[in-house]
C-alpha cells in the first residue's frame, strides 16, 4: 500500500494522522515498554550430544511472567542440566594414564566415563516500567556438585529519539566457587585443596536505533573483569614431561563488540534477515571474531521456519600449550580446548507454529562443528581437541 | 450508529470471540450515546446547547482530540470539511424527496463555519448563536479504529471490523492471505465496481448512493458544500484506504467536497483510492 | 600482538561503530509510531526466541573461550 511503502510523506497526510492518534484507543499499548499483557510460559527440552560418545547434556527449562498492573512486571526461570559422559582433561603422551584419540605422538586424555552432574539454576527478575524508561533487576544461583554460583544484574532501558534509539546500560556480578569431586569407592569426595573463589563484574553500554520502518541496528560494548580462582580444577597439563595442574593468571578482562541488523523483507511475507557480528578481545590474548546469519521465514497458517548458520575463529591465550616441552616463567600452564586456535561453523534450523497468538511449539536441530584447521585466527592448539556436537531442542510457550 | 456494523475475527473460542464482541460493541454504544446529535444527554447535544452563551464551554480530553481532529480536516480541506455544516439538515431532507427551499438554505449559511468557532483547548464558544457542531464524518470512523485497538489489546491479530462500510482490518486471515474488500457499483447497489485486498489498514467509502434526492432529473448526493449549502456535483463514488477508518473516512469526504479537484487533492496524501465519476469510469490509483 | 594494541583495536572499532549509527542517525528519516507496524513483528524482535537463544549462547560458551556482548548476567558453570 502506499500508505506505508511511500518514502515521501505528504504533510497533508502527517497532519491528519497526527490529530486521529492523538484520540484515545487509538493505538494499541505496545510491547517495548509495557509489561506483557497476559501470563506466559516458556519451557523448552534439549538434548546435547558430543560426538565420540563423549559428554550429554539434557537442558529442562521453564519461565514465568506476570505482569502486576501497568508497570511492574515479574519473571521466574529454572534451568535443569543433566549431564553425563566423559570430558577431555589434557594433552598427553601415549601411555596407561592417558586414553583417548591419537595421533601417535600426543593423545587426548579423557576422564572416565563416570561424570554424572546437576546443574540447578534459578533466577527471578522484576522490570519496571516508566514512561520512556525500563529498570530491571535479576537476581539468581546456579549450583552444581562442584561448582556454585551467586549472581544478580541491573539494567536500564531508555528510549528517546521518539523511540527511534534506545540506550540500553547493564551490570552485573557474580560471585563463584570452584572446587573438584572425586568418586572414592563408589562416594563423591571433595578434592582437598582445589579450587576457589572467583568474582565477576560485567557492564554492558548498548543502542538501539531504528534506520527506517523495516529495519534496526544494534551495537553493544560489553566489559567483564574476572578475578580469582579461573582455571579448571579438572585439567592438567604435561610440563616436560610432568603433568601439572591447570593454572591460570588470576584475573582476566575481557571486551566485547556485538553489532547486530535486522531487517524485513515485506515482499517475502515479511521474513526477517538478523545479521549478529561479534568482536571479542581479553588479557589473557584470546581475540574471536563471530559472523551469525538467522533467517526468520513467516509461512501460512502460523507456521515459521527459522534457518541459520554461524562462524567463530579464535587465537589461542597467551599462555596455551597443547604440551609444554618446557616450564614457564609465570607459572600459567593449560591446555584446555577452549584456550585454544580453532574455527567452529555451526548451522541449524527451528520450525514452529503458532496456535490462536496463544500457544507456540517449536523444534528444532543444531550442529556444531569445531576444527583447528577452521581457524583463521592462528596461534597453538591440536587437532586431537576436534570435535562436534548437535543439539535437539523442544519448546512450548503459552500465554493465558 | 444507524448503520449496520460487522464483526469478524479468529479467535480461540466463540467465548473468547463473545467477550470481545461484548466489549466492542459497549464501546461502540459509549461514543455513540456521547457523540450523537439524537441525544439530549450526549455531549454534542450538551455543546450545542451551551457553546453559544457568553464564555463558552469547557470539554473533556475526548471531546478535544476529536475538535483537533475536526478542525485539521477543515485546514487540510481548504474549509470544505466543516463540522458546524450539519445544521443543513433543516432545509434537506433526503427522505421526503422534495426540493428544498432556498431561502431557508440562505438563512442558514451564516450559522455555518468553523471560522466562526472559538476554540481555545479546552473551551469552546460559538461566536454565533444558533450554531451547532455535527461528528457526523468523524464518529462512526472513529469507533471503527478503536474497536481494532480493543482487538488487538485482546490478543487477536485476525479480524476485520465493518462498521457500515467504513472497514478496518485488524491483520491478514491466519493462512497470511488479504481480506477482499468489494467495492459498491454506485449506480447498481448489487454490483461490486472495484475489489481491493488488504491486509492491514483500513478503507472507507464514501457516495453520492448513500442518500440522495432528484431534482429536475438531478441527483444530488448528501454531501453538503458548507459555502452554498448545496450538495457536491462530485464524483459517484470515491474510496480511499489509510492506516486508519477516521483518516480514509475523512479523505473520501473531503475527496468528494473538493469536486472536479478531489483526485488532485487525494494525490497530495499519497494514499491508494479508487474513484467513480457520474459517467461511471473508474479511476484507481497506488493500489 | 601485546594488550595495549588490542586495546586499541577494540577501541577504534567501538569509536568506527558510534560513528557509523550516529551518522544513520543524523540523515534516516523518522518513522512514525503508526509505520512501526513492521518492527513490532515478533520476528524483528532483537531475539524472537529468548529461550532458544540464551541455551545456543550457553553452548557456544561453554565451549568456546569467548563471552559476552549480547548481555551482562546469567550464572557461571563449572562446564567442562
Amino acid at each position: 500500500m502506499a500508505a506505508t511503502n511511500s518514502t515521501a510523506t505528504s504533510s497533508k497526510l502527517t497532519a491528519l494522522t497526527m490529530a486521529a492518534l492523538a484520540l484515545p484507543g487509538m493505538v494499541a499499548k505496545s510491547h517495548a515498554d509495557s509489561p506483557p499483557a497476559m501470563p506466559q510460559i516458556d519451557t523448552n527440552f534439549s538434548r546435547y550430544e558430543e560426538s565420540g560418545n563423549r559428554m550429554r547434556i539434557e537442558t529442562y527449562q521453564a519461565a514465568a511472567s506476570l505482569a502486576v498492573g501497568d508497570n511492574l512486571g515479574f519473571r521466574v526461570n529454572g534451568v535443569k542440566d543433566v549431564v553425563t559422559g566423559a570430558s577431555p582433561v589434557t594433552i598427553g603422551r601415549p601411555g596407561p594414564s592417558c586414553k583417548g584419540p591419537s595421533n601417535g605422538l600426543l593423545v587426548q586424555c579423557m576422564s572416565g566415563a563416570s561424570i554424572r552432574d546437576e546443574r540447578d539454576a534459578v533466577d527471578i527478575g522484576a522490570n519496571y516500567y516508566l514512561k520512556d524508561v525500563t529498570l530491571g533487576v535479576d537476581v539468581g544461583r546456579s549450583s552444581e556438585n562442584d561448582y556454585t554460583s551467586d549472581f544478580f544484574n541491573v539494567d536500564t532501558r531508555w528510549e528517546l529519539n521518539q523511540k527511534m534509539t534506545t540506550l540500553a546500560t547493564g551490570f552485573g556480578y557474580a560471585s563463584d566457587s570452584v572446587w573438584a569431586i572425586q568418586h572414592v569407592n563408589g562416594q563423591n569426595v571433595r578434592e582437598p585443596g582445589v579450587g576457589g573463589d572467583k568474582s565477576t563484574h560485567q557492564g554492558l553500554l548498548g543502542i538501539t536505533q531504528v534506520l527506517d520502518k523495516n529495519s534496526l541496528i544494534q551495537a553493544n560494548l560489553t566489559y567483564a573483569n574476572n578475578a580469582g580462582f579461573l582455571a579448571d580444577p579438572y585439567k592438567w597439563a604435561l610440563v616436560d614431561n610432568v603433568y601439572l595442574r591447570d593454572s591460570r593468571p588470576g584475573s582476566r578482562e575481557q571486551y566485547g563488540v556485538l553489532l547486530r541488523y535486522v531487517r524485513n523483507f515485506e515482499e517475502l511475507n515479511s521474513a526477517a534477515l538478523h545479521l549478529d557480528y561479534r568482536f571479542y578481545s581479553d588479557t589473557w590474548g584470546v581475540d574471536s571474531h563471530t559472523l551469525e546469519v538467522s533467517w526468520f521465514q513467516p509461512l501460512a497458517y502460523g507456521w515459521q521456519l527459522r534457518p541459520r548458520i554461524r562462524y567463530y575463529t579464535q587465537t589461542s591465550a597467551d599462555f596455551y600449550q597443547p604440551i609444554y616441552q618446557t616450564a614457564r616463567l609465570d607459572g600459567n600452564y593449560s591446555s584446555d580446548y577452549r584456550l585454544a586456535g580453532f574455527g567452529a561453523i555451526a548451522g541449524g534450523i527451528q520450525l514452529n507454529k503458532e496456535f490462536f497468538d496463544r500457544l507456540r511449539l517449536a523444534g528444532g536441530v543444531d550442529f556444531y562443528e569445531r576444527q583447528k584447521g577452521l581457524g583463521l585466527s592462528g596461534g597453538a592448539g591440536t587437532k586431537l581437541d576436534n570435535f562436534s556436537y548437535s543439539m535437539y531442542s523442544f519448546s512450548l510457550n503459552l500465554k493465558f | 450508529m444507524g448503520s449496520p456494523c460487522e464483526l469478524g475475527l479468529y479467535a480461540e473460542d466463540s467465548e473468547m470471540a463473545r467477550r470481545v464482541a461484548k466489549r466492542i460493541i459497549d464501546d461502540a454504544l459509549g461514543i455513540e450515546a456521547r457523540y450523537s446529535r439524537y441525544r439530549e444527554d450526549s455531549i454534542l447535544s450538551m455543546i450545542n446547547r451551551k457553546a453559544g452563551r457568553n464564555g463558552g464551554i469547557e470539554v473533556d480530553e475526548e471531546t478535544a482530540g476529536l475538535l483537533d481532529y475536526a478542525q485539521t480536516c477543515y485546514v487540510q480541506s481548504d474549509g470544505l470539511f466543516d463540522i458546524t455544516s450539519g445544521i443543513l439538515r433543516k432545509a434537506w431532507n433526503f427522505q421526503s424527496g422534495k426540493p428544498p427551499d432556498a431561502a431557508l438554505i440562505e438563512s442558514l449559511l451564516p450559522m455555518i463555519g468553523w471560522d466562526r468557532v472559538v476554540w481555545m483547548r479546552p473551551r469552546l464558544a460559538f461566536k454565533t448563536s444558533g450554531m451547532e457542531l455535527d461528528f457526523g464524518g468523524i464518529g462512526k470512523e472513529y469507533a471503527a479504529d478503536r474497536a481494532a485497538t480493543l482487538y488487538l489489546e485482546y490478543g487477536i491479530r485476525h479480524g476485520v471490523v465493518n462498521f457500515g462500510g467504513d472497514i478496518k482490518i485488524i491483520g491478514p486471515h491466519p493462512d497470511g492471505s488479504p481480506w477482499r474488500i468489494g467495492i459498491r457499483h454506485p449506480r447498481q447497489s448489487q454490483h461490486v465496481m472495484a475489489s481491493i485486498d488488504l491486509g492491514q489498514g483500513a478503507i472507507a467509502s464514501s457516495g453520492d448512493y448513500e442518500r440522495c434526492i432528484e431534482i429536475d432529473g438531478r441527483r444530488y448526493g448528501h454531501i453538503l458544500n458548507p459555502r452554498t449549502g448545496w450538495p457536491v456535483q462530485g464524483f459517484a463514488s470515491v474510496s480511499v484506504v489509510a492506516s486508519h477508518c477516521l483518516i480514509a473516512g475523512s479523505a473520501c469526504t473531503i475527496a468528494m467536497l473538493k469536486e472536479s479537484a478531489g483526485t488532485d487533492w487525494l494525490e497530495e496524501l499519497w494514499l491508494p483510492y479508487i474513484v467513480a465519476d457520474d459517467k461511471g469510469r473508474v479511476i484507481k490509483r497506488h493500489c | 600482538m601485546n594488550h595495549r594494541t588490542r586495546l586499541l583495536r577494540l577501541l577504534m572499532l567501538s569509536a568506527w561503530a558510534g560513528l557509523f549509527l550516529s551518522s544513520l542517525n543524523a540523515c534516516s528519516l523518522k518513522v512514525a509510531p503508526w509505520e512501526r507496524g513492521n518492527l513490532a513483528k515478533q520476528q524483528m524482535a532483537l531475539d524472537p526466541d529468548a529461550l532458544d537463544a540464551a541455551l545456543s549462547r550457553h553452548a557456544y560458551g561453554s565451549k568456546e573461550g569467548s563471552s559476552g556482548g549480547y548481555g551482562v548476567g546469567g550464572g557461571g558453570c563449572g562446564c567442562n
